[in-house]
């Protein structure tokens, strides 16, 4: 190499060199890193942690401990006197779905997916952030037997519809039963089952479709096979393959456990009833919601392995909730039956946290216990329990920080962190303006 | 030296009503059982007009003459044939005649409940409910509209859409195309599938089922005795060329996310699609840039509130009342600049009134839309030869050239920037349609109702005699009634034909009036508090209108 080139290459490389360094240097932190001095932690897997720091970085949890250091750029929140908690879970609701939530039309449409309807601006997640949601399960309505396909988001409020949906998170199928799947059929003259037991046959029914769909498939698999090892001059003609059928494939696939049971239910008899059904087909144990009389049948529940996601203290607002009692959650608890609290409401869900107090004031749950129910629990009725529902280095850093104690009376959400950025910051809001929005007109009312 | 056209205009007329009355007969005792043929009329000659013959391509001054619902020559040096009816086109501007790129212009539904079932009814064309007599199609031809993408919006796979001139005398001899493309919308159905998310799994469904029902019947063209014979299912068998993305699919979007649907949908099934209505499309550029295809954008402007984003940008944010009134703006230029978007985002863009509430606003919207940043060129591109291209007539269709299809539109003034433009003509198939010049708005006076009216009203067997005195700005009336010695204040509204006004007297509380106006006259009915409702007749009195002169051209 001539001294030309050397000094030539020398020369490019310094300043090429120094620009390196430069960018490195002026890397932004990311818009998903935040550091929260301070706090108590309430981890809800790993106890209370008080005076506890928790570093976000790229949108999950890095580092839970005290002293932490903000790294270059990383901003940090003050939480000294206040209660970090995980940003709360509804696990049963309605909410960001555009242009109706029940399929009404027929009793059986498990094709149809909330995920093809997120509307992404529904006005009530700014009121559920200040609540401290981060996620929800939001789901097809109970006006039918089986309903359709349930979808997890987080509640970017304002974002894209894409940026909402938990990737990964596992499907899962909304069934009902009881009153509401008769009242519609009454509605429609048409439409077959309108009893009890008619709702149990056409469980059965479907699942026993989507069974011979599958055995459809796998006979054509084999026939497939044998065409193709045969004699190409004497084999004929291909085996022609059964239609796909997307409402047999959304049924089919609960039998591996692809699908969660997601099936709304109050009276005892007809969750015994599905879990026999669930049972006969070999369906992994599902969630049952509102579950108001499972308390009857605790340790059935238990047994089946079933869990239950219920309000916390609402009942006798219909014939079939007249026997619930707010002592259910005590009872599942001491029966070894999971249990969330969830919403069921664009109103509701704006403090859950209130709504877990309350297994405290009836028969005297652990306070942990009760956060379980609005964040591990129902991460856990949504299958993405690795990822939400607990402050734990690597899960997503969703946060809910309060100014007291969650379940103490006067605690409010002062700040509603969702992978690493922060979605509601009371200090920067006027909650108090004079906005009233209604979540399924869109329209603004003074 | 040509003669005026009122002239000539007589003499032909007598000279065809002779030639004609024989033929007339046959016609008459025929036309249930004839398809009519092109129509033959008079032949025009528009001289000295300025002639667009495309977006660019200007004769300032020049002669164009159809002959048999054809062009037959243009310009500067053609002179106009001896049998032609003239047209004095000094101060004119002759355009290819402008095509609604996406339109429910003609069609005449069914009330929703008694609508046959809309899922699939992809084998249908929408000349099916389309109506050539419909009085409708003379609000479009008076926005300059010669002919129009005609389609249901409201079925999942809702049927073909086809290419119509707006002006004929059936169906057959109105039509340019057809089928141009099947029409694929999001609206519920009053059966399954009736919310957003069943149309959504329909539609992949019914893809699916599309694409088996060829393979059965190709199983079955090769072995016929293997199996039994598929069943016959036109709408499917119409979807199968869409299924595999051999031929596009007219999706029919409004917000935001009903793009991503579409997307979405197209990915995963591998179709080809053309966007129609397109709202919202200013909140998606990037995916129409990447999408690449046709757009066929309505100048439907939604209100802002309706708007997906509106909510999260004000809801919360301790606004003030002005930054509160600069959002508005923002937004509502927003929604003015959709077709510009869609332009900016390099796809082919047509213009189009389908989802409008109502198509009187086309021009007006037209302007806006170009005051908003759609060089007028590219407007001008986008109501013709853009629509031909895509709908594949370009060879007939979308410039001023001899031989193509005598649609024109023709206009006093540049339709695409200034105000007092107005569509003057337009031909459709060589037909001739002519507009008076709006009246402009003005004080004591003007507008459509302007002036002083004698009015009569009858109540109970009762009549009485009053004088109402109206000032109209554009739709906005505003006037006084003066009866029996007392005089009311009244506001309100005047527009296509209908006069409504609202007012109160000391002795009969509120007072409201409806009338239609047709002319110098006006027929209603006033609601007199608790005397109940009284038949009203009015006339206007000579020379009390707004005296624009009437310019005979």
């Amino acid at each position: 190499m001539s001294s030309a080139t050397r000094s030539l290459r020398s020369a490019l490389t310094i300043p090429v060199t120094v620009f390196f360094f430069a960018f490195l240097w002026s890397i932004p932190a990311s818009a998903q890193d935040l550091l929260i001095r301070g706090g108590t932690v309430l981890t809800i897997t790993n106890g209370d942690l008080p005076d506890t720091d928790v570093l976000i970085r790229d949108g999950k949890i890095a580092e839970v401990g005290q002293n932490l250091s903000a790294p270059e750029g990383v901003r940090v929140i003050d939480a000294q006197g206040q209660f970090v908690m995980p940003g709360i879970i509804d696990s049963h609701s309605h909410m960001g779905v555009d242009r109706g939530i029940n399929e009404g039309s027929r009793s059986v449409v498990p094709e149809v997916r909330i995920a093809d309807v997120i509307k992404h601006d529904d006005p009530a997640f700014f009121t559920a952030l200040a609540g401290g949601i981060t996620s929800i399960h939001t789901m097809h309505g109970s006006a039918n037997s089986i309903g359709g396909q349930n979808e997890s988001i987080k509640l970017k409020w304002g974002r894209p519809w894409e940026e909402l949906v938990i990737e990964g998170a596992p499907m899962t199928l909304k069934l009902a039963l009881g009153e509401n799947v008769r009242r519609s059929a009454s509605a429609n003259p048409t439409r077959y089952p309108r009893s009890r037991s008619g709702v149990a046959e056409v469980m059965r029914e479907s699942f026993q479709k989507a069974q011979n769909y599958l055995s459809a498939w796998e006979k054509y698999e084999t026939d497939q096979a044998a065409w193709d090892r045969a004699n190409r001059r004497s084999r004929g003609l291909a085996p022609l393959p059964p239609k796909r059928d997307l409402q047999l494939e959304a049924l089919a696939d609960v039998f591996d456990g692809t699908s969660i049971l997601r099936v709304h239910g109050y009276r005892a008899d007809e969750m015994a009833m599905m879990m026999e059904v669930a049972d006969e087909f070999g369906i992994p144990p599902g969630v049952f919601e509102h579950a108001l009389d499972a308390y009857k049948i605790a340790p059935e529940v238990a047994r089946y392995g079933w869990a239950t996601s219920v309000f916390a203290d609402s009942w006798g607002y219909k014939i079939e909730a007249y026997e619930a009692i707010p002592y259910k959650m005590l009872i599942h608890y001491e029966s070894g039956v999971r249990t969330s609290i969830n919403s069921d409401s664009a109103e509701r869900v704006r403090r859950l946290f209130q709504e877990a107090a309350r297994g405290v004031k009836y028969g005297g749950l652990p306070e942990n216990e009760c956060l379980k129910m609005i964040t591990i629990n129902a991460a856990m009725d949504m299958g993405v329990e690795d990822r939400i529902g607990s402050i734990e280095v690597g899960k997503d850093g969703d946060i809910a920080i309060f100014n007291h104690y969650p379940l103490h009376t006067p605690a409010r959400v002062e700040m509603t962190i969702i992978e690493g950025e922060i979605f509601f910051d009371r200090s920067q809001t006027d909650v108090a303006a004079n906005w009233v929005l209604d979540s399924d007109s869109g329209k603004e009312t003074p | 030296m040509p003669r005026p056209e009122i002239n000539r205009d007589r003499s032909m007329l007598r000279r065809a009503f002779r030639q004609l009355l024989p033929a007339l007969a046959v016609v008459i005792l025929f036309s249930a059982s004839e398809a009519s043929a092109q129509y033959e009329g008079r032949t025009y000659a528009i001289t000295d007009a300025r002639l667009v013959t495309t977006a660019g391509q200007i004769i300032e001054t020049g002669t164009i003459v159809l002959r048999g619902g054809l062009i037959e020559a243009l310009g500067a040096e053609v002179s106009p044939p001896a049998d032609a009816v003239l047209i004095n086109g000094e101060g004119l501007t002759v355009y290819p005649g402008f095509i609604d790129a996406y339109s429910q212009a003609g069609l005449v539904l069914p009330d929703r409940d008694e609508r046959e079932y809309a899922g699939n009814i992809a084998s249908q064309l929408a000349t099916e409910y389309f109506d050539p007599a419909s009085s409708d199609l003379a609000a479009y031809r008076k926005q300059g509209l010669t002919s129009a993408l005609v389609t249901r919006s409201d079925g999942v796979f809702g049927g073909q859409a086809v290419l119509m001139n707006l002006m004929g005398d059936d169906i057959p001899s109105m039509t340019i195309k057809a089928p141009v493309v099947q029409a694929m919308g999001y609206q519920g159905q009053s059966g399954y599938p009736g919310t957003l998310m069943a149309v959504v799994a329909y539609q992949r469904q019914t893809l699916i089922d599309a694409a088996y029902h060829e393979l059965l019947q190709t199983r079955y063209g090769q072995d016929p005795r293997s199996m039994a014979r598929p069943p016959a299912e036109p709408n499917l068998e119409e979807l199968i060329p869409v299924a595999k993305g051999e031929v596009p699919v007219l999706g029919i979007v409004k917000m935001e996310n009903d793009f991503k649907r579409l997307r979405k949908l197209a990915e995963e099934y591998n179709l080809q699609y053309w966007i129609a209505g397109a709202e919202e499309a200013f909140r998606v550029p990037g995916l129409i840039e990447e999408a690449g295809v046709p757009v066929l954008v309505s100048l439907d402007f939604p209100s802002i509130a309706e708007v997906t984003g509106y909510q999260f940008d004000r809801a919360y944010k301790n606004l003030t009342k002005e930054e509160k009134e600069a959002l508005d703006e923002r937004d509502e230029a927003a929604v003015q600049s959709n077709a510009a978007a869609v332009f900016n985002a390099g796809v082919p863009l047509a213009l189009a009134t389908g989802g409008m509430s109502s198509v009187g606003d086309f021009v007006k919207n037209l302007r806006l839309a170009v005051e908003a940043g759609l060089p007028a060129q590219e407007a001008l591109n986008a109501l013709t030869v853009t629509p031909a291209t895509i709908f594949g007539v370009a060879d007939v269709l979308g410039t001023l050239e001899a031989g193509k299809i005598a649609n024109l539109t023709v206009t006093s003034g540049d339709i695409f920037t200034d105000e007092e433009a107005y569509v003057a003509h337009v031909f459709v198939d060589g037909r001739k349609e002519t507009f008076e010049k709006p009246k402009p708005p003005s004080a004591g006076g003007g507008g459509a109702v302007g002036g002083s009216w004698a009015v009569s009203v009858s109540v109970g067997g009762m009549e009485a005699d009053g004088t109402l005195t109206l000032t109209q700005e554009g739709e906005t009336v505003t006037g006084e009634f003066a009866i029996e010695g007392q005089t009311t204040a009244f506001e309100g509204t005047y527009a296509e034909g209908t006069l409504e006004l609202a007012g109160s007297s000391p002795d009969l509380g509120s007072i409201t009036l409806k009338a239609t106006v047709e002319g110098d006259d006006m027929t209603g009915a006033i609601e007199l508090g608790p005397m109940g409702s009284a038949e009203l007749t009015g006339k206007r009195t000579p020379g009390t209108a707004d005296s624009e002169r009437r310019v005979e051209r």
